[in-house]
């Protein structure tokens, strides 16, 4: 399985739309068995394919974000988590078509937005939609309303939960296609699978966390306020990872609070014993990092991510290019190479703002000893005395030092999504294969 | 780049899932049997 999702991720692309497509057009095809109802119309039949397909998104947005394991391994959180945000909307816009069909082809159904005299099934269709449209508002929006992560991430869970919660409620009490036996058990068997999932990520994941738990080593000043999170496994053996992935990190609290951040290691992957997490003050959480006391005590849910060089061995080379803070998985990366004597060529593209600003610069030039590593730094504001790369990294930069042979080597891009993008669709103009382009955003949520 | 890709996919399942909703309510309610023009002539034979 995983040589076919590293050989084929077109393939396997294909096979998880499918899925997602089969589950979604389930409840029609087992409405399909039956005969419609009496006096329904095309425009009805329409409207009430559009809602249950929207609501059946809706209940699979649960497992989208509920960090499987099986799912997640295929394409790395962000892309599900980008897929989440994306597919939320048709969900959305689907869920709103579906009354005003109603509302055009059967005026007589505007009655029921009249909350007070509708009835219940109209009531919780409407409190669903509500729910729906807070949800989008305040998720498109969190920066721009100033809503700070945690409170939104609770304020997030809960009104996805009353969302689908309302929507099933409405589904099941319209009474439509509720005579049909097995539209009340699909209904109900995606609404448990929904609250399984929910149990599942506040409860049982917490849970096992609090068996695996962590300290506080210390926490080392880095160059341009970044700390590294030092931390040891306590009464178990420590998280095994590869290079490259991250966990999601729960400090000084309980795991059941659902307060965690989600960050990259930054050691070694062969020392799962002592793990580090290399992280820039950028928050009003990442600001209080360095005032950590050793002993504080720790959980980790993961690892995550799909962002390593380990599922790429047969790789000639890799190149990483990494902007800022973007440096930490490719730190563990590197570390690890060292570690296990890989013999590969490794080219790393690093830019920063100033000399003075490159986080692990010294650790960079040890590392140059253990491992056929070459560090090319790109200095927006380079010193006077400065020979090397300025300005940004663009086309004609990586063109000087990426391999004629491009698919011989595995590019890895960590970075602001503005250097990303740019360095992605650079790498495309220069023929590198798209497949072997791996991007991470360190800032997924 | 990638996302750009992914917004083309998920407009692609949009399509889908929209045709799929229009094929089930004109197969809710295409001409039955007893209705059929052609199944009605021969009965009246």
């Amino acid at each position: 399985m995983k040589s076919v999702l590293t050989r084929s991720p077109v393939a396997i692309a294909i096979a998880w739309i499918g899925l997602y497509l089969a589950i979604t057009l389930f409840p029609l095809f087992v409405l399909l068995l039956y005969g419609a109802p009496t006096g329904s119309t095309f425009w009805v039949d329409f409207s009430v394919a559009l809602g249950f397909v929207g609501l059946a998104m809706l209940a699979l947005q649960f497992a989208l974000t509920a960090r499987i394991n099986l799912i997640e391994s295929s394409y790395g959180i962000d892309i599900i988590l980008q897929f989440h945000r994306y597919i939320s909307l048709i969900a959305f816009a689907l869920v709103i078509i579906h009354p005003l069909i109603l509302f055009i082809t059967k005026p007589e159904t505007l009655g029921l937005l009249n909350i007070i005299e509708a009835p219940w099934r109209a009531k919780l269709a409407v409190s669903s939609v509500l729910a729906l449209i807070i949800l989008i508002v305040t998720a498109i929006g969190r920066k721009k309303l100033n809503i700070p992560y945690e409170p939104w991430r609770i304020a997030h869970g809960v009104l996805a939960v009353l969302a689908v919660a309302f929507g099933l409620g409405h589904a099941l009490g319209v009474s439509n296609y509720l005579g049909l036996f097995w539209k009340g058990v699909l209904w109900s068997a995606i609404a448990l699978f929904a609250l399984w999932l929910l149990v599942y990520v506040r409860l049982v994941k917490p849970w096992m966390m609090t068996r695996h738990p962590y300290l506080v080593e210390e926490v080392i000043p880095q160059r341009n306020k970044v700390w590294t999170l030092v931390l040891r496994p306590r009464g178990h053996q420590g998280m095994h990872f590869q290079p490259g992935q991250f966990a999601w990190i729960t400090l000084a609290i309980s795991p059941f609070r659902m307060r965690e951040h989600p960050f990259s290691m930054s050691s070694s992957a062969d020392n799962p014993e002592r793990l580090e997490f290399s992280i820039k003050e950028v928050g009003d959480f990442t600001s209080t990092i360095q005032d950590v006391q050793p002993g504080t005590k720790a959980f980790l849910d993961g690892p995550y991510g799909v962002f390593t060089i380990d599922r790429y061995w047969d790789s000639a080379g890799f190149i990483l290019i990494a902007g800022g803070i973007g440096i930490t998985p490719m730190m563990s990366m590197l570390v690890t190479a060292a570690d296990r004597q890989d013999d590969r060529s490794f080219i790393l593209i690093y830019a920063n703002k100033t000399w003075e600003d490159i986080t692990f610069r010294e650790e960079l030039e040890e590392l140059k000893q253990r491992l056929d590593l070459s560090v090319i730094h790109v200095l927006r504001e380079p010193p006077e005395d400065w020979s090397g790369e300025t300005g940004y990294v663009d086309r004609e930069l990586l063109e000087r030092y990426i391999p004629i042979h491009r698919g011989s080597r595995q590019y890895f891009i960590c970075a602001a999504p503005v250097m990303m993008d740019a360095v992605e669709i650079a790498l495309h103009e220069l023929d590198v294969p798209i497949t072997h382009v791996h991007i991470e955003h360190f800032n997924i949520v | 780049m990638r996302y750009s890709l992914m917004l083309q996919v998920v407009s692609l399942m949009a399509v889908i899932l929209v045709g799929a909703s229009g094929l089930f309510a004109w197969l809710q309610n295409r001409p039955t049997a007893n209705q059929s023009p052609i199944l009605e002539s021969e009965v009246s034979h």
